[in-house]
């Protein structure tokens, strides 16, 4: 919580306009109900900056990040596997399929400024019904067979993300752009978008957190200690994809966050879902904060692709905790 | 009690468990004996609830079993599986106590606390010394002796095992069989075992059951159900049957046939 904060305030500051740390929060906390306002002091640019650019990035940032790891827990505690990720699924490849066809085509402006999340989003939920359909057999899934359909219904849609690419001329840089996952240039509105989705999926995946430690044993073990696990496996599949398709849908397809993010608090706490969820919100806002602001300076004033820089900081990360984790131990980690 | 009504299982068109009819009584250790495929794990899943039958019914109390919920099956019922749990990062008392999951509330909580119960289930199997470390740091006999405390700690009164002392040394075996009897015999549990060793059977179950494709081929104490006649219509083995010099039960010994060949 601390360090959310902390990650909060760093990010507000840094920026390429000039501001100081200083000015920064001076204007954040006149612009705070109390108080009469920042206009008297700063120019209306100077806030906007704050206010309308920054401070909406940052939070709109921390929401994906939290959406996407609280999503990739899940799913590695439904399926148990350890490469299940929020894109596992083929929720993005949905997504993705109604985003690119709707730039293909020209529509953006159909349903007005939300013509793409909403298309994104509902192609996204689609998808994971079907994959849902096609695991599901006499009233029971199987985790196997719904990785397996993921997987396949995964490049089943990427393939037609590919010949939707190859066949736009115009637009292909803005296919590319939206799937390869950006938070720059959104406004309030999105914030608002994913607040409420973060609110009802927190608790009800940290109610879950129990019942995930038991799936850890083995499905069968944990419908011996009373849960019942098909009807559990459903509800925080359903939650997860939500989370995951509403974050898809105003940010892109920001890979690496949902896998990394899990595995990194694993490594750290252990294995108990009861920690791993809430930790998980945290976690993933903070990390897609930082991947952000790293995004926004690294070559400013050019930006870095974020789905790039989640990877890049990632990746290493995880592998120095994996190796000192396997030096302390001596022995085989398992994830 | 547990009874079955013309219980059958089908798997395609094939019959793993075929109109069984069977009454478990009380305060006893059943054993159920039979090659492999005979059906045993599946009778054993079928009256836990997590397999549907094809057809007849498994009754609890005179309550079919699948109109039960989970949770509550899971305070009368408790199920320890073979190989036991599996390598985790979860420590011993973590995994123990997740045997209290059907008592708590959506919170987590119980009305009384049961760390006490959770303690004397750890010493019980031994495990107070490895009671901190991971499950990944055990042996396979440790965490099946982790998978039995968790299964005191549930509190059942009807307690399932699926060939509970395959993988172990003889020293494991009998003592996870020693253990079970005599918590057995303290609270009176109904104990339905299959079992893959006879000797251990005969030496521990009050009462035998012997599947073969499918169907009950005898029932009874091991004295009645292990004779060569049995032995070899399931096992298609010549046994000689031996008495037990301590216990007087029937002891099984295989009879060799190189001479023959010879």
């Amino acid at each position: 919580m601390l360090l959310l904060l902390l990650t909060i305030v760093t990010a507000l500051s840094l920026g390429s306009s000039g501001l100081s740390f200083g000015d920064v929060w001076h204007i954040l906390w006149l612009s705070l109900p109390f108080n009469e306002g920042a206009a008297s002091q700063y120019s209306t640019g100077q806030v906007a900056i704050v206010l309308q650019i920054r401070l909406s990035r940052v939070l709109l940032g921390a929401l994906v990040g939290a959406c996407l790891a609280l999503a990739g827990v899940g799913f590695q505690g439904v399926l148990r596997n350890p490469l299940a990720d929020p894109y596992t699924l083929g929720v993005a490849s949905g997504s993705s399929v109604g985003a690119a066809f709707i730039i293909l085509m020209g529509y953006q402006l159909l349903l007005g400024l939300w013509t793409i999340p909403i298309v994104a989003f509902a192609t996204g939920i689609i998808t994971l019904l079907g994959v849902i359909g096609l695991a599901h057999y006499k009233g029971s899934m199987q985790i196997q067979t719904l990785v397996l359909a993921g997987v396949i219904i995964q490049s089943f849609l990427g393939s037609f993300v590919s010949l939707m690419v190859s066949m736009s001329e115009g637009v292909v840089n803005e296919i590319l752009f939206w799937i390869m996952g950006s938070i720059a240039m959104k406004s309030w509105e999105h914030v608002y978008l994913l607040v409420p989705f973060v609110l009802v999926a927190l608790p009800i995946l940290i109610f879950y957190g129990r019942v995930l430690n038991l799936l850890a044993l083995g499905e069968r073990e944990a419908a011996y200690l009373g849960v019942e696990v098909e009807r559990s496996k459903l509800i925080v599949l359903i939650v997860c994809t939500l989370l995951t398709a509403a974050a898809v849908s105003v940010s892109g397809v920001i890979g690496f966050v949902g896998l990394v993010v899990p595995h990194l608090l694993r490594l750290i706490v252990g294995p108990d879902y009861r920690l791993l969820v809430p930790l998980s919100a945290f976690g993933g806002a903070i990390y897609m904060i930082a991947a952000d602001t790293v995004a926004r300076l690294a070559l400013s004033p050019k930006e870095l692709p974020l789905g790039v820089v989640t990877a890049l900081i990632g990746a290493p990360i995880f592998t120095y905790l994996l190796v000192k984790r396997n030096r302390q131990e001596g022995g085989v980690g398992s994830l | 009690m547990i009874q079955l009504q013309q219980l059958t299982f089908q798997y395609g068109a094939r019959s793993i468990v075929d109109r069984l009819d069977y009454t478990f009584a009380g305060n006893a250790i059943y054993g159920i004996i039979g090659p492999n495929g005979a059906g045993k794990s599946t009778l054993l899943q079928l009256i836990a609830g997590v397999r549907k039958p094809s057809s007849g019914q498994v009754l609890l109390e005179q309550r079919p079993i699948g109109e039960l919920p989970r949770r509550q099956l899971a305070q009368r019922i408790a199920v320890l599986q073979q190989g036991g749990l599996p390598t985790l990062g979860f420590t011993v008392k973590e995994v123990v106590a997740m045997g209290r999951f059907p008592y708590q509330n959506w919170l987590g909580s119980e009305r009384a606390d049961a760390t006490a119960l959770i303690d004397e289930a750890i010493e019980a199997t031994g495990l107070t010394h490895l009671a901190n470390r991971t499950l990944e740091q055990l042996s396979g006999g440790e965490r099946q002796r982790a998978a039995l405390a968790k299964v005191f700690v549930q509190q059942p009164d009807i307690l399932l095992l699926d060939e509970p002392t395959t993988y172990l040394d003889i020293g494991y075996q009998q003592m996870i069989m020693e253990l079970v009897k005599q918590w057995q015999r303290k609270q009176q549990l109904l104990v339905i075992a299959v079992m893959h060793d006879l000797n251990i059977a005969a030496l521990y179950c009050d009462q035998l059951l012997a599947l073969r494709g499918g169907s009950i081929i005898a029932a009874g104490t091991a004295e009645q159900v292990l004779i060569p006649e049995h032995i070899a219509s399931l096992y298609e083995v010549e046994a000689l049957m031996v008495n037990h010099p301590q216990q007087n039960v029937p002891q099984l010994l295989l009879r060799l046939d190189l001479d023959k060949e010879n």
